[in-house]
């Protein structure tokens, strides 16, 4: 009731319902995952296309920088929190122009460690942000995806609008290897020793299995997932993915 | 081992051939079951492919890996299926390398175990003896054949003393393949002493070896039932002349020359059907001989006549033999001695030896026709090395003394029996053509002149002549003619002498026939000036007849001389093959006229005059040169026919049989003295009325003379002289060259052995290699782990 425009209901005996942009002071909180998982990056650099020798860490981080100079072009305030399996650290969201740049700084400063583990510190977050507004998330996500649907649940409660960027390491997504290698888990202490041709295969399928999970806890959970595949160039999935938002901007409220 | 594994499966097949194999002491390692047992190291390259695999396991590269959950996801699912994978295909290369080591170390299956797969534990050996003339070469005072004998007495005691298998024999002579000396029989202790004595028995034949014939009855003899298995034993002193086609081809020492037909293409044909064949060498390795090649006489054997003996003299050894002493025997007189002062290797020279034969009889005077005939004695000849002559060294260069030796049956003719047949008797004799003829009997002429009546012409035995001179006769009776005819095609001369009491058309009624008679030329009539006012020449034609080359080499001018009166004119016509016609006398007329003609036919010659040696006629017969013509023209038609007194050891001889003057028993005596007795059947059997018969002679093999007798109506007999000698190309002891035998010869179907190394041989040499199906088993291996490896890595 209260979205109904009476004053033009009184002028032309019609309702009316008001509808708004939230244009103005909307607060994004930029979440990057800085576990030790995000630190791989293609041994031989040079072989693979787009932005060679970047970890996915660097390629998380230079979206999330991007995002939040966009955001801040708009006037709208922007924060920051980096975490592994807790908060490491935490920037409240402001427009002011030199905020930015300590959140640069800080990305720049940040260094993968630990493991992912999202349940706490996301429980912990939800509490923190009050304000509804955006939450843009740039992980691996390697974690179990129900833990991943209960944190983004945490989120849409408080009617926060929440943005998975799901980056995935070239190499973790085609699996080029040919030679016998040595796997060595980054953030646990296992190891396999394989003939990565006899597994493309099945690790393949594993990771599409896991792909349409993820992206079904994000469809249920009511959040967009954007997989930033780090051997395509940035600019052009950003874009690609603000168009996109642009064009269907108005159906997602 | 085996031993224990055969208790515990009786009575199988698979027993019998374990057992069998172990009791052969040859076969104690299983490593002879390789050709190249060595090459089994490289079976040691199995471990290659596992090396390579653990060497690889060791080289890896370390990824630090962020998404190891789906590794481990993926690891598990897959881990058993590639584990396998990869195991198989490990397996397969080292099979491949196993089989790599087994095909270069070439595995057979020895015949000990093949003959238990055909069931085959009876043995038939078959043994093929060469006792040819070579084989009498001798080597350390011991002949080829000996050292043959010796090696196949040792060789079926030691198989009829060892009871691995039961033993049948099968011994065949090069000479004669189409027998058996012993057919297929048991070979056991009890019948070795018989068959030792069977092989002691064994004699050279002194024929040439045909292998290709040998062989070729060998093969069909193998061809036939195969319920048991067969090893083949060919003892030969491996000449080269024995072992090429032809038996001719000397020089043919390439293997191109060797077609299919050739003696080795033969074994190797069927030596795959066999268990084994073994070609054992019985000969030195460098046999040396002087042997007598030839001898022959350089015309007709007459008595009174110097006769040349050319005797041809070989040396087939490698070095010059001086001072070579040979000798001709003639009858039982003494020897004639020549010597050859050098011979150097591979060379052959002639003697010639002088002799003159004494006639049969003696005879004063000149006979007259029907008092007597023509008498024959018959000479042996032998031409002989002299080996006492050659010194220790010397008799080292003759180790085949056999051929050294050669015969000649020589059929000497009192002289040649001419028969003189005058048309006009009663003419003046000192002018006539018979006188001059009949003048020409004198010592050293070699003739033996007879004189007829056209009448006794009807009756007499033409086939006692050689030549028949037919003088002033135009008229001989239809069936004569016809007789005489006969008496031409088959060898015998006529010349016909028309003078002046000849009747142009009856002579050509008679003898031309309207082309169809026996003289081509037709008389017309005679030309020229009778009362010798008048005369013309003889012309000679520019090919010199071998009758007138006297008058050529006596004084060119004698012709030019020779003063011609009168003439036959003729022509030349009919149906008388103009090739077989010579005109080798013209006269110097206007019209060139024919003075004298030489016609083939079929065997014999007719030659017509159309001057008779008549003194009216011309002066040619009291000139020089009328006797020496005439002499040199008997011998010229009467060397034309030539009878065999020589053939080939194992050759054959037909001895024509009048049956008019002889009986059809032929009786003959061979070198041996024994009698043989031989029915005569008739030359030509369409014509059942004719009394021409012929006996022949089959495979004379024995080398010596043979007394050939024919037995007369009258009771009377005639005996003909045959020789026999060895085909010279016997003498020949050149054996095929080490790399011909290696290259072409023998293969690993054949086994070529020394006599001392056949007892060390076994039956294995006849084995089924493997190789080629351990090769196609290699490549399976192959092309199966390279299919599987690029399927299994296809579905990854």
């Amino acid at each position: 009731m209260r979205h109904i425009d009476w004053k033009v209901w009184s002028k032309t005996d019609r309702l009316y319902i008001k509808e708004y942009e939230e244009e103005t002071n909307l607060a994004c909180h930029l979440l990057v995952d800085c576990s030790k998982s995000m630190g791989y990056r293609s041994q031989e650099t040079g072989s693979s296309v787009g932005e060679s020798g970047w970890s996915k860490f660097d390629y998380a981080c230079t979206a999330a920088a991007s995002l939040g100079y966009l955001m801040q072009q708009q006037q709208d305030s922007v924060g920051l929190v980096t975490f592994s399996n807790q908060i490491n650290q935490t920037f409240k969201s402001s427009s002011h122009p030199s905020h930015l740049k300590m959140l640069l700084h800080e990305l720049e400063q940040t260094t993968p460690d630990n493991r992912t583990d999202i349940s706490d510190p996301f429980l912990a977050l939800a509490a923190q942000i009050r304000n509804r507004g955006m939450i843009c998330l740039f992980s691996d996500l390697f974690l179990d995806p129900e833990e991943l649907g209960r944190a983004l649940n945490q989120f849409r409660l408080r009617k926060h609008e929440v943005i998975v960027f799901h980056v995935m390491h070239h190499d973790e997504l085609e699996f080029p290897f040919q030679e016998n290698t040595l796997f060595k888990g980054l953030e646990t202490e296992a190891q396999l020793h394989t003939e990565p041709r006899a597994l493309r295969q099945s690790y393949l399928a594993a990771v599409d299995r896991y792909m349409e999970r993820v992206k079904k806890v994000c469809a249920t959970a009511g959040v967009d997932h954007v997989l930033l595949d780090t051997s395509l160039p940035l600019g052009g999935v950003l874009s690609s993915y603000l168009a996109f938002r642009t064009k269907s901007g108005g159906k997602r409220r | 081992m085996f031993g224990r594994f055969v208790s515990d499966v009786p009575d199988t097949l698979f027993c019998f051939s374990i057992t069998h194999y172990s009791r052969t002491p040859e076969n104690k390692s299983m490593l002879s079951w390789f050709l190249n047992p060595w090459m089994l190291l490289g079976g040691l390259a199995v471990a290659s492919p596992i090396l390579i695999h653990l060497l690889n396991k060791r080289r890896f590269k370390i990824v630090d890996w962020a998404a190891m959950d789906f590794l481990f996801e993926a690891d598990k699912k897959n881990r058993r299926r590639v584990q396998l994978e990869n195991f198989i295909l490990l397996m397969l290369r080292c099979l491949a390398m196993l089989f790599l080591a087994l095909m270069l170390a070439r595995p057979f299956l020895p015949s000990s175990v093949t003959a238990v797969l055909q069931q085959a534990q009876t043995v038939e050996r078959v043994i093929l003896i060469d006792d040819s003339l070579s084989q009498r070469v001798v080597n350390d005072s011991r002949s080829s054949l000996e050292t043959t004998r010796e090696s196949i007495k040792q060789l079926i005691t030691q198989l009829a003393n060892s009871s691995d298998t039961e033993d049948w024999l099968t011994v065949m002579l090069t000479s004669d393949t189409s027998t058996f000396l012993i057919d297929n029989q048991p070979l056991t202790a009890t019948t070795l002493t018989g068959h030792l004595q069977s092989i002691d028995d064994i004699t050279v034949s002194d024929q040439a070896a045909d292998y290709s014939q040998a062989l070729g009855d060998l093969k069909m003899h193998l061809g036939g039932d195969q319920n048991y298995g067969r090893v083949a034993y060919i003892y030969s002193d491996l000449r080269k002349r024995d072992w090429l086609i032809g038996n001719g081809a000397a020089t043919a020492d390439v293997a191109g020359d060797i077609d299919s037909a050739a003696p080795n293409k033969i074994v190797q044909s069927f030596a795959d059907s066999l268990l084994g064949t073994f070609v054992i060498d019985t000969a030195g390795p460098n046999d040396q001989n002087l042997a007598i090649t030839s001898i022959r006489t350089d015309g007709l054997l007459v008595a009174n006549k110097v006769i040349n003996f050319i005797v041809e003299v070989a040396n087939y050894g490698d070095s010059t033999v001086t001072d070579l002493k040979v000798l001709l025997h003639v009858g039982d007189g003494q020897p004639q001695y020549k010597t050859i002062p050098s011979i150097g290797p591979n060379e052959k020279q002639e003697i010639i030896y002088t002799w003159v034969f004494n006639p049969a009889r003696q005879e004063t005077g000149l006979l007259d026709f029907g008092q007597e005939k023509t008498g024959t004695r018959d000479w042996r000849v032998m031409a002989q090395i002299d080996r006492q002559s050659l010194s220790g060294d010397g008799l080292q260069m003759d180790q085949l003394s056999a051929d050294s030796a050669r015969l000649l049956a020589a059929s000497v003719i009192d002289g040649i029996p001419v028969l003189l047949v005058d048309g006009d008797p009663s003419a003046t004799s000192e002018r006539s053509e018979t006188h001059y003829l009949r003048a020409l009997e004198v010592l050293g002429t070699g003739l033996k002149m007879n004189t007829a009546t056209v009448s006794d012409l009807e009756t007499a035995s033409l086939s006692d002549y050689e030549v028949i001179f037919l003088c002033n006769v135009d008229e001989v009776s239809v069936d004569r003619t016809a007789a005489l005819r006969q008496w031409v095609a088959s060898g015998g001369a006529l010349v016909l002498m028309p003078g002046n009491r000849v009747r142009a058309g009856t002579f050509n009624d008679t003898f031309f026939n309207e082309g169809k008679g026996l003289s081509p030329l037709k008389l017309t009539s005679i030309a020229g000036d009778p009362t010798m006012a008048k005369w013309t020449n003889f012309e000679v034609a520019p090919q010199i007849h071998p009758a007138l080359q006297v008058m050529i080499d006596s004084d060119a001018s004698s012709i030019g001389n020779v003063d011609v009166f009168s003439w036959w004119t003729s022509e030349l016509g009919g149906e008388a093959d103009r090739q077989s016609i010579e005109v080798p006398l013209r006269l110097t007329d206007a019209d060139n006229s024919i003075a004298m003609l030489d016609r083939r036919l079929d065997d014999g010659r007719v030659i017509v005059f159309t001057v008779p040696g008549d003194g009216d006629w011309t002066m040619w017969p009291s000139s020089p040169t009328f006797a020496p013509v005439m002499v040199d023209l008997i011998s010229y038609l009467a060397g034309s026919k030539k009878t065999e007194t020589s053939i080939p050891l194992g050759g054959s001889i037909r001895i024509p049989v009048d049956l008019s003057a002889f009986e059809n028993r032929v009786t003959v005596r061979d070198p041996e003295n024994e009698k043989m007795e031989t029915i005569a059947k008739p030359l030509n059997p369409e014509k059942p009325r004719s009394v021409l018969y012929e006996a022949e002679f089959e495979s004379l093999g024995k080398r010596g003379f043979y007394d050939i007798e024919l037995k007369r109506h009258s009771g009377e007999s005639q005996k003909v002289l045959i020789a026999t000698n060895y085909d010279p190309q016997e003498s020949q002891l050149k054996r095929l060259s080490k790399t011909v035998l290696d290259k072409n010869f023998f293969g690993e179907k054949v086994a070529l052995v020394t006599t001392a190394g056949l007892t060390g041989q076994t039956i294995d040499g006849g084995n089924s290699e493997l190789w080629m199906t351990v090769l196609v088993l290699l490549m399976l291996v192959l092309a199966s782990e390279q299919f599987l490896g690029w399927y299994w890595g296809r579905n990854r």
